[in-house]
């Protein structure tokens, strides 16, 4: 018997996340390593568990084993109670046959029996490749104090950004008369961060609406949402102040992962209260050699470090040798750099190896062409052979054996 | 495929009296080591990799932060329908009385070994840093058809340790005599806190010991009974540290710097397991120096560190030098402060421009939650 939970979360985590090309060959989105320590589920995980939401579903549809591994039972999140706690959801043949998930809307529609079993009141829609720290518990109660249908987190973005999200207009008191996907011209700045709460009868009738009709894509933004604001249902933009990235892309990612080296950027995971928990790995503390120089940078447990390493991010178990330098880069976990070479504005995934002597990137003020410069990304288990050049913007997917003159 | 018929006990409390400052308000089990460690993660670790699913700890006092820290034993694999980690605190019935002997402790417990299913037992003290392989000690133990197997590591006696049992072997490892309290320069096979041998007779000789009031096995059973039962001696290659007094802990803290020792105690097929706090990685601010350091994650360091080992949580501020020091968790070491030679214990506030010298057989030790 499941007891009554009064809301359910959905992450909704099955996206193949295809603009981060080799960090996601393998796995999906929101299992990306992130910050240090961390994977990009353990944010709206933890959110989750801090804002007292116990029941969770994770929609997973691409590459899911990584990330049902890392989920697992959800211990590392207090999310395995004995009658909730969190569940991967993947696509299910069903008496209808088999389907993929088709959309957002589809996804959670196709596991309503998951959500049922809870007898909930709300449900929380999440996306899973957001990096932010939220109280979902206060948007439940502004949900619940402007008796809503549907509250949508929304952002105060640069109006010179706004026409890169989907832009909420909204009446003074905060409810929404429309939607705005991508606009040319934005008549407001409150960008929607992709975090719904809905009533569940009501979500639960527009879902089953949207599944019967045939020329819907299934989707939360695009059909289910504008669905119910055409039918006048009550739907607010709930305003969120603090930091809030989409880490869909290289940069963003690059960026979101720098913004914690920022002492200015709103974001502190070091707090005794709502921190962010992960499954850890088992590794020594970590080691700075006698030659090692480090600046404003991350360090993780296991990491072996020898080298100058400057604004960069190291994940548990990264070996950088003497006289190597790393900077501004972020590399993942156990990444090596051997003696010499050099890293700069570059990701290195899980497990590559840059030999010696070899440069990985560059600077944008040493690339005098213009859109040449980038953020340059090697794939996880790659090498790259000793005194070997990776060009910025470069995404290398196979080892790299052949110097450069 | 676990279940390899041994019963891990682990004596928390034992050898507490050699670290008298560190272990004021904690079990010698429970004492934080090498930046994010526990004393007893060594063990339960060693237990849990060789396949051991069932551990006791006897603790007699002092022994909430150890509770705190094994919790369910999940860290170590050793939360377990079957088994798993039991803390033992003393069991007492109307008439007796309680001992400090390892024989009187193991008679306190004897209903837990009574109940246990388990072939054999393993015990095994606190103050070795190690990673030992007690799946190959279990092989020859039983291969050597031995009624004990002692683990011992070849070096030299530590003048502090002041009850150390010796032994010498024949080339078989069989041990032909043993030694207490030997005065010896040279190097020898120095008995190193983990016995094995079959729960059976781990009862025979603690019921015996009891009923004629010998307390003392070494002497008792190790020394008389020599030829009697078969000993054996498992010997224990790669790293080690016995700890038996504050300097020999704050040596073996320092050990750490070296990557030999490093890659030899946290083997990467054996890994030492501990309780994990979710902290963030550590970060280095702009203007910080760090050198030859062990730094756990939590901290953020901002000023001068050499030499040292810093634990998870610590703040370091700027234009402070932290040299030769073992630091604590969540100590904070405010401005300009200069500490040498000094072992923070948790929770330590140094404030702004203190500073503070020992010496490297002379470390300062700090008491927990102490504001300097």
């Amino acid at each position: 018997m499941y007891q009554k939970q009064t809301t359910v979360a959905m992450i909704l985590a099955g996206g193949q996340g295809s603009r981060l090309g080799v960090l996601t060959r393998k796995l999906a989105k929101p299992a990306v390593p992130f910050g240090g320590k961390y994977r990009i589920i353990d944010f709206p995980l933890s959110n989750c568990v801090n804002s007292g939401i116990e029941a969770v579903g994770v929609l997973t549809q691409y590459q899911p084993l990584v990330l049902n591994e890392y989920v697992g039972n959800g211990q590392p999140w207090d999310l395995d109670g004995m009658y909730s706690g969190v569940t991967c959801l993947s696509p299910y043949q069903q008496m209808d046959g088999a389907h993929w998930y088709a959309g957002t809307a589809n996804a959670i529609y196709r596991n309503m029996n998951f959500i049922e079993r809870y007898d909930p009141e709300y449900v929380v829609v999440l996306s899973g490749d957001h990096i932010y720290k939220m109280d979902y518990a206060q948007m439940i109660s502004f949900h619940k104090k402007h008796h809503a249908d549907c509250t949508i987190a929304v952002i105060d973005v640069p109006l010179e950004e706004a026409s890169r999200f989907g832009i909420l207009n909204t009446n003074p008191d905060g409810s929404i008369y429309e939607f705005e996907e991508k606009p040319a011209h934005p008549k407001s700045t409150n960008a929607s961060m992709g975090i719904y709460v809905f009533n569940w009868s009501k979500l639960r009738k527009y879902l089953e609406e949207d599944a019967a009709d045939p020329n819907s894509s299934n989707d939360f933004g695009k059909d289910v949402l504008p669905a119910m604001l055409n039918a006048g249902e009550r739907m607010f933009a709930y305003p969120f102040e603090g930091y809030w990235k989409d880490v869909g892309t290289i940069d963003s990612l690059w960026e979101a992962n720098m913004d914690l080296l920022n002492p200015k950027v709103p974001l502190d995971l070091s707090g005794e209260t709502d921190k962010i928990y992960s499954r850890n790995p088992s590794m020594p503390p970590h080691y700075i050699g006698p030659n090692a120089n480090i600046q404003n940078s991350l360090v993780s447990d296991g990491c072996d470090v020898d080298g100058k390493i400057d604004f960069s991010v190291l994940f548990p178990g990264v070996t950088i040798g003497t006289g190597a330098t790393v900077t501004d880069s972020i590399l993942m976990p156990g990444a090596t750099v051997e003696d010499g070479a050099t890293v700069e504005y570059a990701i290195v995934s899980e497990n590559a190896v840059i030999k010696k002597n070899a440069h990985i990137g560059g600077r944008p003020e040493n690339i005098k062409e213009e859109g040449k410069w980038g953020v340059a990304v090697i794939g996880d288990g790659i090498t790259v052979g000793e005194g070997c050049v990776v060009e910025p913007k470069a995404m290398i997917d196979a080892d790299v054996t052949e110097v450069e003159k | 495929m676990r279940n390899n018929d041994v019963l891990g006990i682990i004596f928390g409390n034992s050898h507490a009296e050699r670290i008298q400052s560190l272990t004021s308000h904690r079990t010698m089990a429970s004492v934080p080591f090498g930046g994010k460690y526990r004393l007893v993660d060594f063990n339960l670790s060693n237990m849990s990799n060789c396949g051991i699913t069932d551990v006791g700890i006897i603790v007699d006092k002092n022994f909430f932060s150890l509770m705190d820290h094994v919790g369910s034993g999940k860290s170590w694999d050793l939360s377990r329908k079957n088994g798993g980690v039991h803390l033992l605190p003393p069991f007492i019935q109307s008439g007796e009385a309680s001992g400090d002997t390892v024989i009187e402790k193991l008679y306190s417990i004897r209903r837990f070994l009574n109940d246990a299913t388990d072939e054999y037992v393993l015990l095994a003290d606190c103050d070795l840093v190690a990673n030992v392989n007690y799946s190959d000690m279990i092989q020859q133990h039983i291969d050597k058809n031995a009624d004990v197997t002692v683990l011992y590591i070849n070096g030299l006696n530590s003048e502090s340790r002041q009850d150390s049992v010796t032994f010498t072997t024949d080339t078989d490892e069989r041990i032909v005599e043993f030694l207490v309290e030997p005065r010896a320069k040279a190097e020898c096979n120095i008995a190193a806190g983990a016995i094995l041998t079959s729960r059976k007779l781990l009862l025979e000789i603690v019921q015996e010991c009891v009923n004629t009031n010998k307390l003392n096995y070494v002497r008792n059973i190790f020394q008389k009974d020599v030829n009697k039962y078969r000993f054996y001696g498992y010997k224990h290659e790669g790293y080690y540290s016995l700890i038996s007094s504050i300097e020999e802990y704050f040596e073996a803290n320092m050990d750490l710097l070296n990557r030999e020792n490093r890659k030899e105690l946290f083997n990467v097929h054996r890994p030492i397991y501990t309780k994990v706090r979710d902290d963030m990685p550590s970060r280095y601010g702009l203007g910080s120096s760090v050198k030859n350091s062990l730094v756990a994650q939590g901290c953020v360091i901002e000023g001068e560190v050499e030499n040292s080992i810093i634990s998870k949580g610590v703040r370091i501020g700027k234009g402070s030098k932290v040299k030769n020091c073992i630091v604590m968790q969540d100590t904070k070491i405010g401005e300009n402060a200069n500490l040498s030679y000094v072992i923070c214990d948790k929770d330590v506030v140094i404030k702004d421009g203190r500073a503070l010298c020992g010496y490297n057989s002379f470390p300062i030790y700090i008491p927990s939650e102490k504001v300097l």
